[in-house]
């Protein structure tokens, strides 16, 4: 018995140490698994995980580049920029935050309370005040203060405050542009932002003997527009003065180079200081920023007119000596449509037509051209698509779907109702309608030059030529200069120059439809009128009073023109006799009286509304007249 | 090591960069004493009071639970607050069960089911304890222990087999009852789903190895340590080590802990008498398991789960009580030539 359980005893203890054999070769198979586990997390993914790891450990504070400058074409600085500095103190780092705070609250014009404050809390930065020049910032760097630094920001400045406001745009608080050529050439504006990088601790303490990086960021490029700053002041001011006397809701006014493309100037009232964006109502200063002349559609009425004459007379459907006889309406497909002077204009050559604005004449021309080739001419003259401006939220026209367009409809379309266009889109099918035929894309941007002056983005004018004949562009001046001289247009035109032009006065319509006292008025002119160089399109929307584009807009353009032509050398050609007369008052008189005594001094009327008896009358009494302008008169019926 | 991944915790919590280090030179030198202590011990007392010492583990883990003695940190109660000191008696604890389980095995081998009741007991009743501070890592490291010392003590394989499945089970269970473990193993599944959440840490453990790459940033240029890796210092000390010293580091230390563990397992195997060996097992299985377990952790291999590096992580009760134990396994190889010692010193009498 003694020798089994020795045997036992024996057969337990070799099978104790097989047993711990074993577990150490499973403690040495964990082991040299975990090694390879070391191997591939520090070895193989080494590299992906310390990027991921340096990321961390650094904080950056960033410095924004400067922006980029905006000059006019002739180099006048339309939005330029300051640096701007705020002071950041670390309070771990300041040994005698005493001296410090006494230091500072002397070079700052801060308080000693309020400086110890900071200074005494836990945080691992604090920021002490921003918006500091650069004397201010190197005043405080070789003062005794421990523990500074400074962060660089740009600001914004507009040194003509509201001028172009909507196109040129404005900047959020990160100098990054939001609306306006700020934020579609944001990219080239900005910059690249360089940063302070500092070793810091999880919650962004420096670590001792941690290194400090300055990255140095690149400037923003500068913009320079073909915007002219002398014609942007004109149209700025035609446009606050027609805005004001008018007691429009909005007023813009848009002039392009006719065979480039290049916009010389865009205005818009209301406007605002872009160097204090009214922030605190968004939706208004939403819809105020807008570029309403590229982004809002509208019934462009009589000056569509343009279009109709050059597509009527280059298609073939009519020619100059097409002539209408107006009774006042047209009746098409037993619809009756009226012309705006609803007593007629009798019987007139095409010439006189255009002059008159009679929309007879243009329901004619509409009817006869085709819905086919009128649809092919307004897709060649860009009517159903975006022009191209480098302008951010450019809308494109609204047509009458082809297959759905009743004859009633293109009578319409032929004197600017029932299509919606924008006025950028109206003021570059007008120019290849006076430029000879040649499509121009209208662009602000001329070119962008970096910190030493190189040109790194420059844009040229993109034409095609063809679009209408020219000898259609020939006639189709004289047929507009001829409403400045004679017509419609007068009231544009300018002592000494040869203006071409047409008015229009368009109802607004309001959810479908026409909105009582509601009116666009418009002009578009060009001058010289035989070589067309400038065309400047007019938009008064809603004006309160008189209406008529030929009072309400038409001047404005002409002033802008009288104003502009002198300034870029186009020299005044003849001088005009011109008597100053005081307008009396008609209202109350019989409207055959007044026509026979207006005629007579060479004025030109224009009567609205039935009847025999002036109830209204443009200008008031009173004001001064010249023998060569228009005044407009409404009648009793 | 410990100075280098402590110092910018303790200068930023304590205002003293060498808190940790002041802390642990104090725990090395106690330790080292104890060990020296330890090690002159006579083993066959350690085997007479078995149960006792039992008992006073136990009794330390339930006293925690004695409303202002247990200290409670991070929603566990698993310290005792000494003032200047605080020690965790599950670290103690540790060694007790297995001062016990060796001893009780040395009496009987739990080869039939009836031999096994009491050191089942005596196991469950330390993992209850264990679980309801709540600690679960010390419970799975027990676990673990035991289950080696059960093997080692002679259990039949299938009632290995049936124990082994019965922890799972029960590991799995313990897991789901509580919110915190099921997003801790969904962590591990996935640290970069909750990079700020509950794969932080793990995501910075792997931050911190990544960046050492082989060799390492050098001795002191951890980057990690500056409170991007929360436990630098205790249970993610690892993760400093291969930041600093690279593979090549870790790779070091794991070798040392090897050797100490070949040495220990050869103790246990050279040593003639039934308790000192599997004691001596017991020892190595406490520093093997929890090593494997620290370094599986901090390299994601298994759930995250909190336990300090033997011997290397920042903590002084747990370094006292690693020291002792090492002393204990000198005592045992040493104990042959104790014994010659004394069987001469009779002879000569």
């Amino acid at each position: 018995m003694v020798g089994s359980n020795q045997q036992i005893k024996r057969f337990y203890r070799y099978e104790q140490k097989k047993r711990l054999l074993a577990i150490l070769l499973l403690m040495t198979f964990s082991f040299v698994a975990l090694i390879c586990r070391l191997i591939y997390i520090e070895v193989i993914t080494g590299n992906e995980l310390s990027v991921k790891a340096l990321d961390q450990w650094w904080r950056d504070v960033p410095i924004t580049a400067k922006r980029g400058d905006i000059y006019d074409r002739n180099g006048v600085l339309l939005a330029g920029a300051n640096t701007a500095y705020t002071l950041y103190i670390r309070p771990s780092e300041v040994k005698n935050k005493q001296t410090t705070a006494q230091v500072l609250s002397e070079v700052l014009d801060l308080t000693y309370a309020s400086l110890i404050k900071k200074l005494e809390s836990r945080q691992s930065e604090i920021k002490i005040k921003s918006g500091m020049d650069k004397d201010e910032m190197l005043k405080t760097l070789q003062s005794r203060a421990e523990g500074i630094y400074f962060s660089q920001t740009v600001k914004r400045v507009y040194p003509y405050a509201d001028f172009m406001a909507q196109t040129l745009g404005f900047v959020n608080a990160d100098v990054h542009g939001q609306t306006g050529l700020e934020s579609k050439y944001d990219v080239y504006l900005s910059g690249v932002d360089g940063y302070i990088l500092t070793e810091t601790d999880l919650v962004g303490r420096r670590i001792e003997n941690g290194i400090t990086r300055y990255l140095d960021g690149t400037p923003g490029h500068n913009a320079h527009l073909t915007i002219d700053y002398n014609i942007q002041k004109s149209i700025e001011d035609a446009v606050k003065e027609a805005y004001i006397t008018h007691s429009a809701k909005s007023v813009s006014c848009i002039m392009m180079d006719v065979e480039t493309g290049e916009i010389l100037g865009m205005a818009q009232a209301p406007s605002f200081d872009l160097n204090n964006v009214p922030r605190s109502d968004p939706i208004a200063l939403l819809a105020n920023s807008k570029c309403t002349w590229a982004s809002d559609t509208f019934e462009p009425g009589s000056t569509f007119k343009i279009l109709t004459a050059a597509i009527g007379l280059d298609s073939g459907a009519i020619t100059t000596k097409s002539t209408v006889t107006c009774p006042g309406y047209h009746v098409v497909d037993g619809q009756k449509i009226k012309c705006w002077r609803t007593r007629g204009h009798g019987t007139q050559s095409f010439s006189e037509a255009v002059a008159n604005s009679c929309n007879v004449m243009f329901m004619n021309i509409a009817s006869k051209t085709g819905i086919s080739t009128l649809y092919d001419y307004f897709d060649r003259l860009g009517l159903d698509e975006k022009t191209g401006i480098d302008i951010v939220g450019e809308a494109s026209g609204i047509l009458i779907s082809k297959d759905s367009v009743k004859n009633v409809d293109l009578a319409r379309i032929g004197f600017g109702q029932s299509i919606a266009i924008t006025p950028i889109e109206l003021l570059v099918a007008s120019a290849i309608v006076v430029n000879g035929g040649t499509q121009v894309r209208p662009y602000i941007l001329d070119y962008f030059a970096d910190d030493s002056g190189k040109t790194v983005l420059k844009n040229y004018p993109i034409t095609k030529t063809g679009i209408i004949s020219s000898t259609t562009s020939k006639i189709m001046r004289e047929v507009l200069e001829n409403v400045v001289v004679n017509g419609g247009g007068k009231n544009a035109a300018v002592s000494g120059y040869r203006i071409g032009g047409k008015t229009g006065t368009a109802q607004k319509y309001e959810n479908g439809a026409i909105a009582r006292g509601k009116y666009i008025s418009t002009f578009i002119g060009f001058a010289p009128a035989d070589a067309p160089k400038y065309i400047c399109l007019i938009v008064v929307d809603e004006p309160v009073g008189a209406y008529y584009g030929s009072i309400v807009a038409a001047p404005y353009v002409g002033k802008i023109f009288s104003e502009v032509l002198p300034h870029v050398g186009i020299a005044s050609a003849f001088e005009s006799s011109k008597t100053e007369l005081i307008m009396p008052s008609v209202v109350g008189l019989g409207i055959e009286e007044v026509t026979y005594i207006f005629e007579l001094l060479g004025i030109y009327i224009e009567v609205y509304g039935e009847g025999n008896t002036v109830t209204k009358q443009s200008p008031i009494a009173g004001t001064k007249i010249s023998s060569n302008s228009l005044v407009a008169f409404e009648l009793d019926l | 090591m410990i100075y280098s991944a402590s110092s910018y915790v303790g200068s930023v919590k304590y205002g003293d960069s060498l808190f940790y280090v002041k802390k642990q030179g104090l725990a090395l030198l106690l330790g080292l004493v104890c060990m020296y202590l330890a090690s002159r011990m006579d083993i066959t007392k350690i085997e007479r009071f078995g149960l006792p010492i039992y008992i006073v583990g136990l009794v330390l883990l339930l006293i925690i639970f004695i409303p202002g003695v247990g200290s409670n940190a991070y929603g566990a109660t698993r310290w005792i607050d000494l003032r200047v000191i605080t020690f965790q008696p599950s670290e103690i604890a540790k060694f007790t069960l297995v001062v016990f389980l060796a001893k009780l095995f040395s009496k009987k081998h739990p080869t039939t089911i009836a031999s096994m009741i009491i050191p089942i007991l005596v196991v469950a009743c330390m993992l209850v304890a264990v679980l309801l501070e709540p600690n679960m890592s010390c419970a799975i490291c027990m676990a673990a222990i035991s289950m080696i010392m059960f093997i080692v003590g002679g259990i039949r394989f299938r009632h290995a087999v049936a124990f082994a499945s019965l922890g799972i089970g029960g590991g799995i269970a313990l897991i789901f009852a509580e919110p915190y473990r099921i997003k801790r193993l969904m962590a591990y599944l996935d640290p970069w789903s909750s990079p700020r959440g509950e794969g932080y840490q793990l995501i910075q453990s792997y931050y911190a190895l990544g960046s050492g790459g082989l060799f390492g940033v050098g001795l002191f240029a951890s980057r990690q340590k500056y409170l991007y890796l929360p436990f630098s210092e205790s249970d993610f000390i690892f993760s400093i080590i291969g930041e600093e010293l690279g593979v090549i580091g870790c790779v070091v230390v794991l070798l040392i802990f090897s050797v100490y563990i070949a040495s220990g397992i050869a103790i246990a195997i050279k040593s003639d008498e039934r308790f000192k060996s599997l004691l001596a097992l017991g020892i190595v299985s406490v520093v093997s398991v929890q090593t494997i377990l620290n370094v599986a952790v901090v390299t994601g291999s298994i759930p995250p789960t909190g336990l300090p590096l033997p011997f290397i992580s920042a903590g002084g009760s747990s370094l006292i009580v690693f020291l002792i134990a090492t002393g204990v396994l000198i005592s045992i190889d040493t104990e042959k030539i104790k014994q010659a010692k004394r069987n001469w010193v009779r002879m000569t009498s």
